[in-house]
């Protein structure tokens, strides 16, 4: 007689989503089938139970009832990738672990005796290691799948059901605990089908030839046993994490907050299995279609997951997201870890991964804004500026969809500028003394210059940032003055002061 | 060296003010383009002494009749013009004269028509086809006309322009907004223009009234691009000075080319059409041969008076021949003919219509059988539908039974006058707080999550707390109101409020032309296919006398319509809805018991809560009971003083005593819009016009900026009457508590009719009454469970679905309603339609027959069987469903059941235990949503006598005052913005059903249950008032069920 345990994360959508999430662990949290605040909640934190919300409430419905709630669409890849770390957890106890349809994870407990004393401490690391990777798990342990699954159900931690009594373990269970079928549920319902031995006492004949094969094999798993055995699954190499993000995050930031938490989660699946990280993949999808792929490689395989973020960071840097992103996934590659060899014919200096590494250390002492190139921004202000990275690093591979590319694109066309003459610009802008007379302007001087003024152009008025803790409102002017300068001149009108902001060559 | 040597001068040279004129601004109507009101650009202009001022909105009129309204009351012209996109690139047209719009509102139709909704297509050639009349200014720049003037392509079309409009109709538009990028593009133009040798004309291309409307202009401008305020960058304008300036201003702008500024008055006066110029013609309906249109109508309406009078006596003929002279006299024949024709089409295709609102006042469209309320009966003055002194259009609405029988009358008015003749009216949906919370937070870049609480919680109708003043709004969603963004948000709303939106379509008003409707006003498509809206909404056409009528659906019009013919089959009664006995008193008596579920608009909980105590014993009670419940009354507090003095409880006073004549019928209370309009024409001195700008500061749409405009008009016309003081003040706050919810008598006459005709049907024929009611559904106020739980209270036997005998829609069977396979979950008509189709070939013999011959689906025979409709072939309800699973899987069993080799099932013959009688009530509901037999409080009686819980039915027999428990399903569950937070339940037991009212605190401390739960046991004091029972719930239960309870129905 086989031995199985079944390893379960309760209340799975909401710890799947906690475990990427953990700041709203404590919130009054709703999980929704529907994006942008819409349809029905399906999973709820335990203060958002408190504060009155349940599954199945619709979302206007539940914000009426709790003003706080927050409401997240539910993700089934954070589901995907939970389950895959619980079975990355039960990996390290066991060769012969399942992933079954139902996202419940079993593993085969024969032959582990050298491992664990009982039964009972075999749950207990189970139990410890996934908590250790921020899922709660029940265990529960019988002669079969079914068995052992409902009884981690039923346990609510911890139920081992003595070997050969299964059977009666199950008959006066509810139905439910079987995941029938929904169909067929619905037709059980209606035949005043409620528990397990009820159904179990139907003669299977005459159930399979009313529902089918799958009701056929539904009694047969009320009476305890398996339809299949239990299939092994092959430890994977690539690592998959992704999360989708309420609304599209256009700032550094939060995107790096969130990319480290999805690099820790993959770097530790990796290193349950002893492996390395040699390789990540992020890709973002953006607001309004597109998305883009980097690839970040580390000198070495490693589970050190501070070297990836660094490398993430300073490349977002450098090559920011064209759009706001909207969903992050990130894939893994898991290679052995193995001693590197050096390069004995190529002169010394540092590696690109070192040094991309370095200038994103500097970027994090010194401020982002502060380490790169001056490069014009999309503002009429005309001195404003933005950093840039610096040109010539060797660069991560990117590849960017066609929308990206087109926006780009759009984005030069709209850069266009007709300039007649070259100005020098005072950076920062030269305080000024202006005389009027006759409500002209007179005479000029300041800034190592001055003199009366032979001619003029203007008022030139740019005035925005209203929404800004700084906007401007400025007239400009050029102004041809007696020492024979030409220069760019301007009033502020919120200062009330002249500045000089150049000189036309 | 310089782009301009001779600098721009700061102080202006003065100029004479009517030397300029604005021709191109910009108005909200440009949809994201513009951020001003027509109204608002016109006042601005007559502030800055402009006499006319030009409206180009892009790719249509929508401003126009607005711009022409306010022009012409503030002594100003307003020039029509539009910005057309030709072949992608933008060219400003001003209409000239009369042939000139014809052409531009043909163009835009084209364009409209030709595109996707929003958008418009329009060619080279089009242009070419409606130039004439029209004044092209051809602006420069990125998506205008002459692009950067850099281009080979620009002398070749400037040259295809000038042959098209000639040297006098096109000029180049230059624009300065003080900005250095575009100075150099004014330049080029300048010198283009010296070269082709076409004149210039300046603007200012305003986008905005005033300097400060610029930050909308932003917002709008993110909005259209789909970006925030932070993300537009160099999208944005650079400056604010897209505003109407001063004549001397723009002299100053354009010292260095004043034949520009001089331009603008050559072509102002050049375009000498205004909308008073709009030529519209109405049809006409041909009269017989030799016959005029009023001869036509005369014998109509003679034939007509002698099938509604039987006899006409000399009254009915002296008010007969005195409309007909009024008529006659504002030559309006035509009108009444085509509104008969409409009415004809109906009769003659059986579809019951009748004409709502002012229409009812007249015995011209009673005889014509356009209205079916009798205004000489009624004492209904005439002078309130037509009048010659006011010489406006009448305005007739009719009801009609919704859905596809509207549909058709709407598609024959298509077919009679043309798709180019007939159009649907707009409506202008503009901003409200929760729309423009949302857009503006979204542009500021506030929290999604944020924004969308602080939308939600801005709910129009529901209640507000007094705490829900903005700052506590804003805190409450998660903002601080303190932070300059969230200030920003509070200023950026206030200014979006009443802004259009976008352009809707009106909910069945049509608009008629003789001719063209596209040379009146451009078409466009409406989202609906085969619909085509016009760009001006009901207010835009009453304004410029087009005709309209409206065509509105009404469910209970359906109800009727489907009642008449059963009543007749199966009671034996021809019933004409007109000649139906006035005064019956079994229905009054039903009315004051207030047993009116299913009763068109006296069926509410509030107005259940009035019957008792309004008592009503004649007709016109019924119309004050359907104007009540309103919120104008019940925020004007003018429900309980006419209760009381109708109760003799207090005097019959007036507030003065020119005010006796108007609501000497209403006790003294104002109750009728048309009596607000009366009372502020007589103590007020408004004019027949300010007192119609007044009804429609009432209509639901117009701003309350309007309506503070005509409270002060009010409150100086009374002071120049003397009447000042707390008079005053009780007067105008009297109508304007009536601004948004007024409801007019004659409105409520004709809805008192239908509510009257189906009382008497629920009173005499009510099964015929619930069959129609339950085939018409959705519909009122009730769920479908408690219209058959009150018929069955009615007497009503009602049978459940039946496969053997039950057609799609409800029936009725030996006196006896049986209940239609519609309301089978999941059963599709045509499945259904195909069961009728099978029988009718030969009845269904068993089961098996049934599922072979039917053609069901899976899931449809299972939801026949849950609903007991398969019960006819024996066996219990869950035999059936185990007999159907093995049909369902084994055609062997299916021929041989055909075959009658198993005629019938025994009870007991499948290994399935049968259903509790309480499983039997819970399947019908989950199968049905209603049940024919026990209803779910049944089967909790005995628990509920145990605890001494009250029945509904015996709730009556309670003393005031003391405490008592009721329990039941919550089928009404209500918390209205006019009942400072009181909840209201009304819970149904098998009995009856049971109000309740909730305090404020009581509710807080008990939101979550009251919100959810389905059946509900509350405990607390009764309070009966003139016969008006409810229960004060202080104390809640939620009452278990072994099995999932039927929802409960909340917030009607």
């Amino acid at each position: 007689m086989s031995r199985i345990a079944c390893l379960l994360v309760p209340d799975l959508c909401l710890m799947a989503h906690l475990r990427l999430n953990s700041e709203l662990a404590e919130k009054p949290l709703a999980l929704t089938d529907g994006r942008a605040g819409r349809g029905r909640v399906v999973a709820i934190s335990p203060a958002a139970g408190k504060a009155g919300i349940f599954p199945g409430m619709a979302v206007t419905q539940a914000r009426a009832v709790c003003d706080a709630l927050v409401i997240r669409p539910i993700s089934s890849e954070a589901l995907a990738a939970a389950v895959s770390t619980l079975a990355d957890v039960a990996s390290t106890l066991s060769s012969r672990v399942e992933i079954d349809d139902h996202d419940v994870v079993f593993m085969d407990c024969e032959g582990g005796g050298l491992l664990w004393a009982s039964e009972a401490e075999l749950a207990a690391m189970l139990g410890a290691r996934a908590a250790r990777c921020g899922l709660p798990v029940w265990v529960g342990i019988a002669d079969s799948k079914l068995g052992a699954s409902v009884a981690a159900r039923e346990g609510g931690g911890l139920r081992i059901v003595p070997a050969g009594q299964t059977r009666e373990f199950l008959e006066p269970l509810p139905l439910v605990l079987l995941d029938p079928d929904p169909e067929i549920a619905a037709t059980l319902a209606s035949w005043g089908i409620r528990f397990i031995g009820d159904l179990a006492a139907l003669p299977s004949g005459a159930v399979a030839h009313r529902l089918g094969s799958a009701g056929g094999m539904l009694v047969r798993r009320a009476r305890g046993e398996d339809d299949t055995p239990l299939v092994a699954r092959q430890i994977p190499r690539t690592f998959h994490e992704s999360l989708v993000l309420e609304y599209g995050v256009d700032r550094l930031e939060p995107l790096v907050f969130i990319l480290r938490r999805l690099i820790e989660c993959v770097t530790s699946r990796i290193e349950l299995h002893g492996l390395g990280c040699r390789e990540i993949e992020i890709g973002f999808d953006f607001e309004g279609g597109g998305s883009d792929l980097r690839t970040m490689t580390a000198a070495a395989p490693t589970t050190e997951h501070k070297i990836f973020v660094t490398l993430a960071r300073a490349h977002l840097e450098k090559c920011p997201p064209a759009h706001s992103v909207t969903k992050i996934s990130l894939v893994g590659v898991a290679t052995q870890i193995r001693p590197t060899q050096l390069d004995f014919l190529r002169p010394s200096g540092p590696a690109p991964a070192a040094l991309a590494s370095t200038l994103a250390r500097l970027a994090v002492l010194c401020g982002p804004d502060r380490v790169g190139v001056l490069r014009r921004a999309d503002s009429h202000r005309p001195e404003a500026v933005e950093v840039a990275r610096f040109e010539g690093l060797s660069t991560p591979k990117q590849e960017t969809s066609a929308g990206a590319l087109a926006s780009i694109r759009d984005r030069g066309a709209n850069e266009r500028m007709v300039v007649h003459l070259a100005l020098r610009a005072f950076r920062p802008p030269v305080a000024l003394e202006v005389f009027e007379r006759a409500g002209g302007l007179d005479y000029v001087r300041g800034g190592g210059f001055g003199g009366r003024v032979v001619r003029r152009a203007g008022p030139w008025r740019l005035r925005g940032e209203w929404w800004t803790a700084d906007p401007y409102a400025r007239e400009y002017y050029d102004v041809e003055l007696s020492d024979g300068g030409v220069y760019r001149i301007y009033r502020d009108v919120r200062l009330q002061c002249w500045l000089a902001d150049g000189v036309y060559d | 060296m310089f782009a301009c040597s001779a600098g721009w001068p700061t102080v202006y040279m003065t100029d004479a003010p009517g030397s300029y004129v604005e021709l191109r601004c910009r108005s909200a109507f440009s949809f994201l383009a513009g951020t001003s009101l027509p109204e608002d650009l016109v006042a601005q202009a007559a502030l800055l002494q402009y006499d006319t001022v030009g409206i180009i909105d892009r790719d249509g009129v929508y401003g126009a009749p607005r711009a022409f309204r306010a022009a012409r009351s503030g002594g100003l012209r307003a020039l029509v013009g539009a910005d057309v996109a030709i072949a992608g690139r933008r060219l400003g047209l001003l209409v000239a004269e009369c042939r000139g719009y014809r052409n531009l509102c043909r163009l835009v139709t084209r364009g409209k028509l030709r595109a996707p909704k929003g958008q418009c297509d329009l060619g080279w050639d089009d242009l070419e086809e409606h130039a004439g009349g029209l004044v092209a200014l051809v602006p420069g720049g990125d998506e205008n006309m002459l692009g950067t003037v850099e281009g080979p392509e620009v002398l070749p079309r400037l040259d295809r322009l000038r042959s098209m409009f000639g040297a006098g109709q096109l000029y180049v538009e230059i624009n300065r907004h003080l900005e250095r990028q575009q100075e150099d593009l004014t330049r080029r133009l300048i010198a283009m223009a010296a070269v082709t040798q076409l004149p210039l004309v300046a603007t200012n291309d305003v986008r905005h009234a005033r300097p400060e409307d610029r930050r909308l202009l932003d917002v709008f401008t993110c909005l259209r691009l789909k970006t925030t305020l932070d993300g537009a960058g160099r999208r944005l304008v650079r400056n604010a000075e897209r505003h109407l300036k001063a004549a001397r201003e723009m002299h100053a702008l354009f010292r260095d080319v004043p034949e520009a500024v001089h331009n603008t008055r050559r072509i102002a006066d050049r375009c000498t059409f205004t909308l008073g110029d709009l030529g519209y013609r109405f049809p006409r309906v041909a009269p017989p041969l030799g016959a005029s249109a009023i001869g036509y109508l005369r014998e109509l309406v003679e034939r007509g008076a002698r099938d509604r009078y039987r006899k006409i006596t000399s009254r009915v003929r002296a008010q007969l021949e005195h409309e007909l002279g009024v008529i006659d006299r504002l030559d309006l024949a035509g009108y009444f003919l085509i509104v008969w024709d409409i009415g004809e089409f109906c009769r003659s295709q059986g579809i019951l219509a009748q004409g709502r609102g002012s229409a009812a006042n007249s015995a011209v469209c009673y005889a014509l059988g356009i209205t079916a309320v009798d205004p000489i009966g009624m004492e209904l003055l005439f002078e309130r539908f037509l009048s010659e002194e006011r010489g406006e259009w009448p305005d007739i609405d009719l009801d009609l039974p919704s859905g596809d029988r509207r549909e058709a009358v709407i598609q024959y008015v298509y077919r009679r006058y043309g798709t180019h003749g007939a159009a649907m009216t707009a409506n202008v949906v503009t901003y409200r707080p929760r729309s423009a919370v949302r857009e503006a937070g979204k542009v500021l870049g506030l929290g999604s999550e944020s924004i969308a609480r602080l939308a939600t919680r801005l709910r129009a109708f529901e209640f507000r707390d007094p705490d829900d003043a903005v700052p506590n709004q804003l805190v409450a969603a998660g903002l601080d109101p303190a932070a300059p963004r969230v200030r920003l948000l509070v200023e950026l709303v206030r200014r979006m409020q009443n802004l259009p939106r976008h352009l809707g379509q009106h909910s069945g008003g049509m608009v008629l032309a003789s001719g063209r409707l596209d040379e009146i006003v451009p078409l466009e498509p409406a989202a609906m296919p085969g619909r085509v809206v016009i760009q001006w909404d009901k207010d835009d056409c009453a304004d410029l006398g087009i005709i309209k009528v409206d065509l509105l659906g009404l469910g209970m019009m359906a109800v009727l319509e489907d009642a008449l013919p059963l009543v007749r089959e199966h009671d034996g009664i021809a019933l004409d809805l007109s000649q139906l006995p006035a005064g019956d008193p079994v229905v009054y008596d039903m009315l004051q018991r207030a047993d009116t579920i299913g009763v068109f608009q006296v069926e509410s909980r509030a107005q259940m809560a009035t019957l008792p105590r309004l008592k009503p014993t004649c007709f016109y009670d019924l119309v004050v009971e359907v104007a009540i419940i309103r919120p104008g009354p019940i925020v004007g507090q003018m429900v309980h003083p006419y209760l009381r003095r109708r109760a003799g409880r207090e005097p019959v006073t007036y507030l003065h005593p020119s005010l006796e004549p108007i609501l000497k019928r209403t006790l003294g209370v104002p109750l009728f819009q048309e009596q607000l309009l009366r009372i502020a024409m007589t103590i007020a001195g408004f004019s027949g016009g300010e007192a119609e700008e007044l009804r429609r500061a009432m209509g639901f749409n117009r701003s309350t900026a309007r309506m503070a405009q005509i409270e002060t008009r009010i409150r100086s016309g009374m002071a120049a009457r003397g009447i000042v003081g707390e008079t005053a003040e009780i007067i105008s706050r009297g109508i304007t508590s009536f601004a948004l919810y007024g409801f007019p008598e004659s409105h409520s006459a004709s809805f008192a009719l239908i509510a009257y005709a189906s009382a008497y049907l629920k009173a005499h024929h009510p099964t015929a009454f619930y069959c129609a009611l339950l085939n018409n559904w959705p519909m009122g106020f009730y769920h479908p469970a408690t219209l058959v739980k009150d018929a069955e209270r009615h007497g009503v036997s009602v049978r459940p679905i039946d496969v053997t005998r039950s057609v799609w829609l409800c029936t009725i069977e030996q006196g006896a309603l049986r209940l239609g396979l519609r309301y089978v979950s999941g059963l599709r008509e045509a499945s259904a339609r195909r069961i009728e189709a099978e029988r009718s070939r030969g009845q269904f013999s068993t089961l098996g027959d049934l599922v072979a011959r039917a053609g069901l689906q899976e899931d449809e025979r299972r939801h026949l069987a849950n609903a007991g409709a398969c019960a006819v072939f024996g066996g219990r309800r869950r035999d059936v469903l185990w007999q159907l699973a093995a049909l369902d899987r084994d055609p062997t069993t299916l021929f041989a059941s055909r075959s009658s080799a198993v005629p019938k099932m025994a009870a007991g013959s499948s290994p399935l235990s049968a259903m509790s009688p309480l499983e039997e009530t819970l399947a019908d509901y989950d199968a049905t949503g209603l049940t024919a037999g026990p209803h779910v409080m049944a089967h909790l009686r005995e628990r509920l006598r145990l605890r001494d819980v009250v029945a509904s039915a015996d709730v009556r027999r309670v003393p005031h005052g003391r405490r008592v428990r009721v329990a039941g399903h919550v089928i009404v569950r209500q918390r209205p913005g006019t009942a400072k937070g009181m909840l209201f339940l009304t819970l149904e037991d098998e009995t009856g059903t049971c109000n309740v009212v909730i305090r404020p605190d009581v509710f807080s401390r008990h939101r979550r249950l009251l919100h959810t739960c389905r059946l509900l046991l509350v405990e607390g004091p009764i309070q009966s008032v003139d016969g008006v029972i409810h229960v004060q719930g202080v104390a809640f239960e939620e009452m278990m069920l072994a099995g999932t309870a039927p929802p409960s129905h909340g917030f009607h």
